[in-house]
Formats: structure tokens, C-alpha cells, sequence
């Protein structure tokens, strides 16, 4: 049965307890695009915005951030041990991480 | 790491930090605002017409007027919401979240805002004035406070004691006196001094609740859940009840809904008080997100100050009379001031979470 679709920001979050390395907004638009990319709010505001709250809230941390090509701040993220706790929410069909 | 070898890169970052701190700090400074003009709308203009309120209401109907104005405000605070998150392409966020448990707590949260506190605050507002009735609703956060030790087993330090006591104070001087016209205008007044609270603990439950699920929820879509649950539940349980126990009958309270919609001017200025209540929540839950908690209730309940200034004006507008006594923006600065004590360090205020 395929999974259902998480809300996004939930899906953010399970994005990064999959993700091995740091990542941005421009990882997310790529990955995630199969997913939302029909949706009105799959763009960089969105994304950067749900990075931000994410990290507000203790979720994830910064690991890096530079200036791209275009000088535009990229900032790489990763999660924290309160975020990986707080995957015990997600439906039980996303919880385990690969 | 890249953030130190390259200062531009450093400085970016920070500056993108801080904005989004202060952003959280607008929210919740514009919060504030709009919850005071949503009350003083929805006592100077709406609740003020006919079918909320008659000269011939007894105090049942005047209270069940209220719960149906109150049930109309979530409502088109709702479908506000509603519209905002269609525009903004999250359309489908809704049920996505309603699966999730935090999605399920927002709606438990949305219990105690709604129907307990939403009820609590306009009964209040009706029969103890807004200025009154929102100065004793804002010393939720000081309960919110009190509850975080029980539930969430906080420590409470000095500053915040002070802060609790001062709402106290306040909360007690407020109430105290009527307004001008006295008890002969306001015969109710202290009936719904006491109701007031119900909202202060109301949205501290509601806060401590959602504090607890709502860090992984789009505080948009969180907030549209919020209103429409609220909505529904007033009206299929609340304000059915009500008319049942105040014997005005089973759908005494869908009649008065019906006439404000049919009337269309009663109903558009719930709608007016519902954008501004619908954005001041999305403002609230939105700087809850970036600021923290303790912060964004500090800035969200200025609202019983500028309770003051809106009140003025939408009575001047109205050709009614404002009244508020000395006594009662003392009490109201000294919640405020008490509430601010609680919730923030101002020493803190730019930096994220303590």
C-alpha cells in the first residue's frame, strides 16, 4: 500500500532523518518535487520557512551556510536528537528511516 | 565549516536569523492589535444588533446571543483561514494534519480556546464591557505559567512570580469597579467579570497543549483546524445546550444564527471581527513558531490596552459613549505589565528560544 502523503513540514522533518549529509531549500525543491510538486506551496519561501521554524523550534540546526554563484545566503541544515525523538508522531507507515 | 571561513557567509546568515526573529516579534506585536479591534468590533458594532442583542433579552438570551456571536466569529475566522491557506496552494494540508496526532491536539486545544474560552470572553465582553473582560482574559499566560509547573513540570523563577502577583493585583483592581453608569447600567457586570476568567483558563490550557504538539504543525493550517472545530462544536453542542438549560428551546440558538445571516449587517460585522480575530490567531500561532511561546503571549495580550484606544474610537464612530474608569486602565497596564514579567526576559527578546 503505498504511504500516505505527510503534511509538509512533517515531511521536511523526515526528510532530514533521512538525509546523511546537511542539506537546503534546494535539496528539498528537488526530492520532495515527485510529492508536492503539483501543490501551490511547493517553492523556496515555503520551504526555507518550514527550515526556519524547524530550527526555531530545536528540530534541526545549522551546519553550514554560503554564498552561492548569485551571492544568495544557502543554508545547509541537519537534525537534532529532539527532532529524531519527535518522529514518534508521524504516521506509522514513515516512522522507520532508512 | 564554511560559516567561518567566510564572514560575508557569517554575516548572511545572522542577518538572516534576525530577521526572522523580529518577524516573530512583529506577529506577535500585531496579534495583540487585532484581537483588541476584533473584541471592541464585536461588542461596539456586532454584538450590539439585533438578533445578538434586544432590550427585551433576559440574561439567558443575552448570554445565548453571545455564544452564537461567539460560534459566527470562528466560524468566519475559519473560512478566512480557509481562503488564505486555498491562495497560499495548502488546501491539502487539512486532512494530512487532522491524521496526525499533533493535528488531533490541535483540535483538543481547540476545545478549550473555542467553546470554553471564545464562550468565557464574549459572555464577558457583553456584560462587563471589552475593556474589563479582555484585562482579566489576559492573565491566561500568568495561568499558563502555573499549569507548566503542574503539567510540564516547570520551574517557576522570582521575575515570574512578581509578574503572576502583579496579574493578580491587576485582574483584582479592574474588576473592582464598574464602569461609569455604574451597576444600574451594567447589572451583570460582576457575573461577567467572573466569566472573564473562563478565557484565561481557557487559552492557557490551550497554549500549554498546544506547546506541546504544535512544533511540527504549519501554524496556518493549525489555526484554520482550530477555528472551523471550533465552530462546529459551538454550534451542534454549546449553543444547543444553552438554549435548552436557559429554556429558550433546542434551536433558539440556530434562530438567532439564522436571523444575523438573513439580516446580512449583523453577520458581516461578525465576519469584519472574524478576519481580524482569524488573523490575529494565524498571527499569534505563527509567532508562537518563531519567537517562542513566552514571547509571543507577552506581545499577543497588549490587546487589553489597545482594547482602549479601538474602544474609543468604534464608540466615537458608534455615537455611543466609551466608558472606562481610571481605575480600569490602571488595572489593565498592571496586567499587562505583570504578564510581560512572566512570559519574557527582555533581555532575551532576540534570541530564540531560552
Amino acid at each position: 500500500m503505498a504511504k500516505e502523503v505527510l503534511p509538509m513540514r512533517f515531511r521536511v522533518l523526515h526528510y532530514a532523518a533521512q538525509k546523511k549529509d546537511s542539506f537546503s531549500y534546494h535539496d528539498i525543491l528537488k526530492d520532495l518535487k515527485d510529492e508536492y510538486g503539483g501543490e501551490g506551496q511547493f517553492n523556496k519561501g515555503m520551504a526555507q520557512l518550514h527550515l526556519d521554524s524547524l530550527r526555531a523550534v530545536g528540530m534541526l540546526e545549522i551546519a553550514d551556510a554560503e554564498l552561492d554563484a548569485n551571492n544568495e545566503l544557502v543554508i545547509k541544515y541537519k537534525i537534532t536528537d529532539y527532532g529524531m525523538d519527535r518522529l514518534k508522531y508521524l504516521p506509522d507507515a514513515w516512522k522507520k528511516i532508512s | 565549516m564554511a560559516i567561518g571561513s567566510n564572514l560575508n557567509a557569517q554575516q548572511a546568515l545572522l542577518n538572516h536569523q534576525l530577521n526572522y526573529a523580529k518577524k516573530g516579534l512583529g506577529w506577535g506585536v500585531f496579534s495583540g492589535a487585532t484581537w483588541g479591534l476584533s473584541g471592541t468590533i464585536l461588542y461596539y458594532v456586532a454584538l450590539a444588533m439585533a438578533p445578538f442583542w434586544n432590550e427585551s433579552y433576559g440574561l439567558w438570551m443575552i448570554i445565548l446571543g453571545s455564544l452564537v456571536g461567539a460560534a459566527m466569529h470562528d466560524g468566519f475566522a475559519g473560512l478566512w483561514l480557509a481562503l488564505i491557506n486555498l491562495f497560499t496552494g495548502r488546501w491539502k494540508e487539512y486532512g494530512r494534519t487532522l491524521r496526525t496526532k499533533p493535528g488531533m491536539m490541535v483540535c483538543l486545544a481547540a476545545l478549550f480556546g473555542g467553546p470554553l474560552g471564545m464562550a468565557g470572553y464574549l459572555i464577558g465582553i457583553n456584560l462587563a464591557t471589552p475593556t474589563y473582560a479582555l484585562a482579566i482574559s489576559a492573565t491566561y499566560p500568568a495561568l499558563g505559567a502555573i499549569l507548566g509547573v503542574f503539567i510540564l513540570k516547570e520551574k517557576i523563577q522570582p521575575r515570574v512570580w512578581i509578574g503572576i502577583i502583579a496579574c493578580t493585583i491587576g485582574a483584582f483592581i479592574v474588576g473592582y469597579l464598574p464602569p461609569e453608569g455604574g451597576i444600574e447600567a451594567y447589572p451583570h457586570f460582576y457575573l461577567g467579570i467572573a466569566l472573564s476568567f473562563l478565557p484565561a483558563i481557557g487559552w492557557a490550557i490551550e497554549g500549554v497543549i498546544s506547546t506541546y504538539g504544535m512544533d511540527m504543525v504549519d501554524p496556518d493550517i493549525a489555526i484554520g483546524i482550530r477555528e472551523t472545530f471550533s465552530f462546529v462544536v459551538f454550534m451542534i453542542l454549546i449553543v444547543t445546550v444553552v438554549g435548552v438549560v436557559g429554556g429558550a428551546g433546542l434551536t433558539a440558538g440556530w434562530s438567532i444564527f439564522a436571523q444575523a445571516l438573513a439580516a446580512g449587517k449583523p453577520a458581516f460585522w461578525v465576519a469584519v471581527a472574524g478576519l481580524a480575530g482569524g488573523l490575529s490567531y494565524l498571527a499569534w500561532y505563527r509567532a508562537l513558531n518563531m519567537t517562542g511561546v513566552g514571547r509571543a503571549m507577552a506581545f499577543n495580550v497588549t490587546y487589553a490596552l489597545w482594547s482602549i484606544p479601538f474602544g474609543w474610537m468604534l464608540a466615537m464612530l458608534q455615537g455611543t459613549q466609551y466608558t472606562v474608569t481610571n481605575l480600569g486602565i490602571i488595572g489593565a497596564l498592571i496586567i499587562t505589565t505583570g504578564t510581560i514579567l512572566v512570559v519574557a526576559n527582555p533581555k532575551e527578546l532576540l534570541k530564540l528560544r531560552n
